[in-house]
C-alpha cells in the first residue's frame, strides 16, 4: 500500500488525485464512458497507428456531453494528423488535406482550444494572465505563443505548428492520459489487499480465542473498517469485486475435495509471503459483506451459475475429454457453492435482511427487497443447467422453490424424475416405479397435459417476455410496452436475465447474434422460461435418456440400460406413458404451434 | 428553492403567503402596462423582450394572470395562448423545448410555476438557440403557424397570445429576435429595459425598416432596483434551475400520492420503476446536434435524455417532428434489440412515438448517484482538469 501511494509522488501533479495512490475516491463525476475499460480502449486507440475506432467512440462520447477537454483536444490532434500528409509519411489519401493554409488553421484552432480549455476558467477566477496560468499548469510555452499569434497576429507557419502539435500531443499524454491511467483504481488489487488484511485479523482473532480484551476489539474494529472499504469497492465495481471473491475461493484447485476443510495454515506454509485466504475465510467475508449488502450473495450466485454454464458450453462443444479431468471437481465445487449461497440467501430472508415481495414498489427505499419473480427466474436458470443432476443443485433448487413458495411448481418438479434421480444418485438406481408405464393412461390425457403446459407457457411468456408480444401479434402492433419483471438497477444498466443484479449492457454484439435474437426471439424465450421444454424437445428425437446430460454421477452402463424402457414413452403427470409415433407427431406439431 | 429566483413581483391576491424576499411590489408602471395590455379590445399578441434576467418571465406571468379573468368573463374561452421560446429556461416545460401552451388557469406560485403540458412542442435539444439558429427559428415559426391556424382564424374566438423570448439580445441573438418579431407581427411589444443602456435592446421598433407601421411599443423598467433606484439584473443559477425543472418533470412519472421530496428518493424511484420498452427497429434515433457513427448509437444513447417525437411524415417533408415529451434512456439490451425508457408520457401516447431525438440536455447527476444504485457513468477517480493547488504550487 505504501509503495502504491508513493508511486505518483512527483508534485504538483499528485494533488490532482482524489484518493491518492489508486485508492477509491469519494467524489464522483459524470463521464461519457461506461467503464474504465472503455476509456482504456480509447486511449490505446488514440496512441496507436489505427485510431479510427477510438475516434468513432469519442464521437459517441461527444454526443453524451461531459466530454473532458483533454480527450476532446487529443482527438482533434489525432484527426488533423490523419489529414496531414506530413504525418501520413507522404501518403496522399483521399481525405488528406493538401492546403497548407487549411492545415495551419486546423492546428492553430486545436492549440487555441487546448490552451483556453485548460486556463480559461481559472483565468476568470484568479485574474492571472494566460501565460502565468499556463506556466503554472505546465503548458509548453510555444503553445501559449501560438494561441496568441494565431488569434491576434498572422497565422503561424505550418512547420512550427506541426512541431507544436507534437509537443501538445505529448503534453496531453503526460498531463492527462498517463496521469489518469495511474489514478484509475485497481479495484481487484485493492480488494485483494483488504481481504488479506481481513484474513490476517481473522487469524489473529482465532489464535487469541482464549484471550479477550482490547487487542481483540482492536482487530475487530480493523476488520469492520476493511469490510467497509470492501463494501465501497463493491458499490463502485460490483463485477470486479465478485470476480476477485470467486477467484480467491480457489475453485480451480484440483486436489482437495472437501473445500470447506481447507485451513489457512496449511496453505500459508506454501506461500509464506502473503496470507492465503481459506475458503471458510472467504465465506466469512462474503457473509459479512452480505450483512449490509445482501445483494452481494445474488451477484456471486449469478457469477457462479454463469461459470457452470460456461463449463457446460465447453462440454457441449465437444471439448468433453479435455474438460473431463479437471471439470467434475470444479463443477462440483461450484455446485456446492451454489447450495451454500442459496442457503444463506434463505437465511437472510428468514432473518428479515432480504424481503421477498411480489412486485417491486416504485418507492422501494428498501433496496434489499427482492421480487419473487427474481427467485423464480433464478430457479429456471438453475433447472436449465444440465448439471442439474448434482445433488447440491437440486437441494439449492428445492430451497429456492421453498422461498418462492409456489406449490404448483413444487408439485410438478417433484414429479420430474430428474430431481429424483439426483436424490437417489448415490444409490445409482432409478426409481423403477416411476418409469413403470401406466398403459391405461389414455393419450387424451397426454394431450390434455400438453394443453396445460401450453397455458402455462403462455402465462409464463406474458410474465417474462421482453418484447415478444410484438412478434406474436403482428396485426395489433404496439411499439411500446411496459417492461415485465423489472428489477431495480441504476440508470445505464439493465437487470441480468436470471439474477436480479444490474449489469452493464454489452454494446458490441456480433451481428449474426443480433439477427438470431430478432428472428427467433419467441423461441429463445420459451427455452429460457420453461423447464419442461427440453423434455419435449428431447422427446422429438426420442432421446429421453439424455435428460441428466452431463451429470457425472452416472455410469454409462446405467444409461444404456435405461434406453429401452423409456423409448416411445412420454412423461405425463410424473408417469411415463406409452405413446404411439403418430401421437408423438401430433404433440410435436402442437408444440410447434406453441412456439 | 423559493429563494432561487428572487424575482420581485406584486403579490397577487391569491398567493399572499409568498416568502419575504419576494415581497417587493411590482412597480406601478408594470401594473399600468398590464392593465393597458389586458384592456385591449381585440385579444392581443404580446411579445415580451429584454436582456436576460430583467424579469421577462415574471412580467409574462403577471400579464397571463391579468388576461385570464378578462377572457373568463367574456363569451370567449377563458384561455390564453403562451408561446415559450426560451429553451434554456422554459416556463412550463422541461429545458430544451420550444412549446405552445393554452392556459386556462392562473399562475399561483410566481416563483416556481408548475409544469403544464404543452399543446404543441418541439425538442430543440440544447439550452441555447445558438447551436442551430435556423432550426430554432424553424421550430418557432411552426409553433406560431400552429397557433394562428387553430386560434386566430375565427374572428369571434381569437385567443390572446403571450410570447416570452430568450434574453439573448446581442449579436446572433439579436438577429434571431428580429426575425422572430418580423414573422410574428405582434400587436404589442413590451420591452423591459435596465439602467445600463448598453445591455438593452435598441429603442423603438428596432426590427422594422423605416416607413413601416409597427405595433404598439411599450417600454418598462426592470422590476429590481438597487439603493440608488437603478434597474438591475437578478442573478440566477440557471444550471440549477434547469436541473430542478427536469427533476420536477421526471417526478411526473409517479403518481402524485407518492412522496418524492428529495432527489435521493426520486433517484431510487427512477431506478426501480419498470421502464417502457421498445424494439430498436421500431424507432429511429436522431442526433440533433452532432454526428454519431452507426455502430455507436446505443453507447451514445444509454443513460441520456432524449426527446420523444412523432415523425408525422404525412404532413409533408418540410414539417418538423413534434415532441410529445422527454425521457431517459435508462438502459439498452443490444442482444434483444430492446431499449428501455423512463418517461412521464403515458403508454397510450407513447405508441405514436417513432423518433428518439438526442440533444445535449444533460441528465441531472443527482439522479444517477444514490447509494447502492450508482450509474456506471458516475465515475470515481476522474482527473480534474486543473486544481487550485496546481495553480499556486508553481
Amino acid at each position: 500500500m505504501a509503495a502504491a501511494e508513493a508511486a505518483p509522488a512527483p508534485a504538483p501533479e499528485a494533488s490532482d488525485f482524489y484518493g491518492g495512490g489508486g485508492g477509491l475516491s469519494t467524489g464522483r463525476k459524470l463521464v461519457p464512458w461506461s467503464s474504465w475499460t472503455e476509456w482504456r480502449f480509447v486511449r490505446d486507440g488514440l496512441f496507436s497507428p489505427f485510431p479510427a475506432a477510438a475516434l468513432r467512440r469519442i464521437a459517441a462520447w461527444r454526443s453524451r456531453g461531459s466530454l473532458p477537454i483533454p480527450v476532446d483536444v487529443t482527438a482533434a490532434f489525432v484527426e488533423i494528423r490523419l489529414r496531414d500528409p506530413f504525418f501520413r509519411n507522404g501518403l496522399a489519401g483521399d481525405d488528406a488535406l493538401e492546403s497548407e493554409e487549411m492545415l495551419a488553421m486546423l492546428y492553430s484552432m486545436a492549440i487555441m482550444r487546448l490552451v483556453n480549455g485548460f486556463v480559461e476558467n481559472p483565468y476568470k477566477k484568479t485574474g492571472l494572465s494566460i501565460s502565468e496560468l499556463a506556466e503554472a499548469v505546465g503548458i509548453p510555452r510555444v503553445l501559449v505563443d501560438i494561441r496568441h499569434e494565431s488569434s491576434h497576429r498572422s497565422l503561424p507557419s505550418l512547420r512550427l505548428l506541426r512541431l507544436a502539435s507534437i509537443k501538445a500531443f505529448d503534453w496531453l499524454k503526460c498531463i492527462y492520459w498517463d496521469r489518469q491511467t495511474n489514478s484509475i483504481p485497481d479495484a481487484q488489487a485493492e480488494l485483494r489487499l483488504r481481504l488479506h488484511e481481513i484474513a490476517g485479523f481473522l487469524k489473529e482473532n482465532n489464535s487469541k480465542e482464549s484471550k479477550s480484551g482490547s487487542k481483540r476489539k482492536r482487530s475487530e474494529k480493523l476488520i469492520s473498517k476493511a469490510m467497509k472499504y470492501a463494501r465501497r469497492l463493491y458499490y463502485a465495481y460490483p463485477s470486479e469485486v465478485v470476480s476477485v471473491l470467486l477467484d480467491l475461493m480457489e475453485l480451480d484447485a484440483a486436489d482437495s475435495e472437501s473445500i470447506d476443510m481447507q485451513e489457512t495454515d496449511s496453505l500459508a506454509v506454501n506461500h509464506s509471503s502473503d496470507i492465503k485466504l481459506s475458503n471458510s475465510d472467504m465465506k466469512t467475508v462474503i457473509l459479512k459483506l452480505s450483512e449490509k449488502e445482501p445483494r452481494v450473495l445474488l451477484s456471486v450466485l449469478k457469477s457462479v451459475i454463469e461459470m457452470i454454464d460456461a463449463k457446460e458450453e465447453l462440454t457441449d462443444k465437444g471439448e468433453y475429454y479435455s474438460w473431463q479431468p479437471v471439470g467434475p471437481s470444479k463443477v462440483k465445487r461450484l455446485c456446492s457453492l451454489v447450495l451454500w449461497l442459496v442457503t444463506n440467501i434463505k437465511e437472510l430472508k428468514d432473518s428479515g435482511y432480504i424481503g421477498l415481495i411480489h412486485e417491486i414498489g416504485v418507492l422501494s427505499s428498501d433496496k434489499n427487497a427482492i421480487p419473487r419473480f427474481c427467485l423464480a427466474k433464478l430457479l429456471q436458470k438453475l433447472l436449465n443447467l444440465s448439471t442439474i443432476g448434482e445433488r447440491c443443485l437440486i437441494d439449492a433448487a428445492l430451497l429456492l422453490i421453498e422461498m418462492v413458495n409456489d406449490n404448483n411448481v413444487k408439485e410438478k418438479l417433484r414429479k420430474l424424475p430428474v430431481l429424483c434421480l439426483g436424490r437417489l444418485a448415490k444409490s445409482s438406481s432409478l426409481p423403477e416405479s416411476r418409469t413403470i408405464c401406466n398403459q391405461q393412461g389414455s393419450d387424451e390425457n397426454a394431450t390434455e397435459t400438453l394443453e396445460l403446459f401450453k397455458v402455462q407457457l403462455k402465462r409464463q411468456k406474458n410474465g417474462t417476455t421482453e418484447g415478444s408480444s410484438n412478434t406474436s401479434m403482428p396485426e395489433k402492433h404496439d411499439r411500446w410496452s411496459v417492461a415485465k419483471s423489472w428489477t431495480p438497477c441504476s440508470i445505464g444498466t439493465v437487470p441480468c436475465s436470471f439474477s436480479s443484479c444490474a449489469v452493464l449492457p454489452a454494446f458490441d454484439v456480433i451481428s449474426h447474434e443480433q439477427f438470431f435474437t430478432l428472428e427467433h426471439e419467441t423461441f429463445e424465450e420459451v427455452n429460457h422460461s420453461e423447464r419442461f421444454e427440453p423434455q419435449t424437445e428431447e422427446l422429438e428425437d426420442e432421446s429421453i435418456l439424455e435428460i441428466p446430460r452431463s451429470s457425472p454421477e452416472y455410469e454409462i452402463s446405467d444409461v444404456t440400460e435405461l434406453t429401452c424402457p423409456l423409448k416411445g414413452r412420454l412423461l405425463v403427470g410424473g408417469v411415463w406413458k406409452m405413446v404411439a409415433e403418430e401421437e408423438l407427431l401430433l404433440i410435436k406439431s402442437k408444440m410447434k404451434v406453441l412456439l | 428553492m423559493a429563494g432561487a429566483r428572487a424575482t420581485p413581483t406584486r403579490t397577487p391576491p391569491r398567493s399572499s403567503s409568498l416568502a419575504p424576499r419576494t415581497e417587493a411590489v411590482v412597480p406601478s408602471d408594470w401594473a399600468c402596462v398590464v392593465t393597458t395590455v389586458s384592456s385591449d379590445p381585440t385579444p392581443p399578441v404580446v411579445v415580451v423582450c429584454g436582456p436576460k434576467n430583467s424579469g421577462k418571465s415574471t412580467f409574462s406571468r403577471v400579464l397571463l394572470n391579468a388576461l385570464l379573468p378578462r377572457q373568463a368573463t367574456s363569451i370567449e374561452h377563458g384561455k390564453v395562448g403562451y408561446l415559450d421560446t426560451d429553451v434554456g429556461q422554459p416556463e412550463f416545460g422541461p429545458p430544451g423545448c420550444l412549446s405552445f401552451h393554452v392556459l386556462d388557469e392562473a399562475i399561483a406560485d410566481f416563483l416556481n410555476p408548475t409544469l403544464r403540458e404543452a399543446e404543441r412542442c418541439y425538442f430543440f435539444g440544447d439550452i441555447s438557440s445558438k447551436r442551430d439558429p435556423e432550426t430554432y427559428l424553424n421550430c418557432l415559426f411552426h409553433l406560431y403557424d400552429y397557433f394562428v391556424g387553430k386560434y386566430r382564424c375565427d374572428e369571434n374566438e381569437m385567443l390572446p397570445l403571450i410570447v416570452n423570448t430568450p434574453g439573448w439580445v446581442k449579436g446572433a441573438g439579436f438577429d434571431m429576435l428580429v426575425e422572430m418579431l418580423r414573422f410574428i407581427c405582434p400587436t404589442i411589444v413590451v420591452q423591459i429595459r435596465i439602467t445600463m443602456q448598453s445591455k438593452n435592446l435598441p429603442d423603438g421598433v428596432f426590427w422594422l425598416d423605416g416607413g413601416q407601421t409597427g405595433p404598439k411599443m411599450i417600454n418598462i423598467d426592470a422590476a429590481f432596483h438597487d439603493a440608488s433606484n437603478r434597474s438591475l439584473l437578478i442573478q440566477k443559477d440557471s444550471g440549477g434551475m434547469r436541473e430542478r425543472r427536469l427533476v420536477e418533470y421526471l417526478k411526473q412519472c409517479f403518481p402524485s400520492n407518492i412522496s418524492l421530496s428529495t432527489n435521493k428518493e426520486l433517484a431510487h424511484a427512477l431506478a426501480s420503476l419498470p421502464p417502457y420498452q421498445v424494439l430498436f427497429s421500431d424507432v429511429t434515433v436522431v442526433h440533433l446536434h452532432c454526428e454519431v457513427p452507426a455502430g455507436e448509437i446505443w453507447r451514445s444513447l444509454n443513460a441520456t435524455i432524449v426527446g420523444l417525437a412523432v415523425s408525422n411524415a404525412s404532413e409533408g417533408t418540410r414539417s418538423v417532428p413534434y415532441c410529445v415529451g422527454l425521457g431517459i434512456v435508462r438502459g439498452v439490451d443490444v442482444q434483444k434489440g430492446l431499449l428501455y425508457l423512463i418517461t412521464p408520457v403515458p403508454l397510450q401516447r407513447l405508441q405514436s412515438i417513432d423518433l428518439l431525438q438526442q440533444g445535449l440536455i444533460e441528465i441531472p447527476t443527482t439522479l444517477l448517484q444514490v447509494r447502492g444504485c450508482v450509474s456506471p457513468y458516475m465515475s470515481t477517480n476522474v482527473l480534474h482538469k486543473i486544481s487550485e493547488r496546481d495553480l499556486y504550487a508553481g
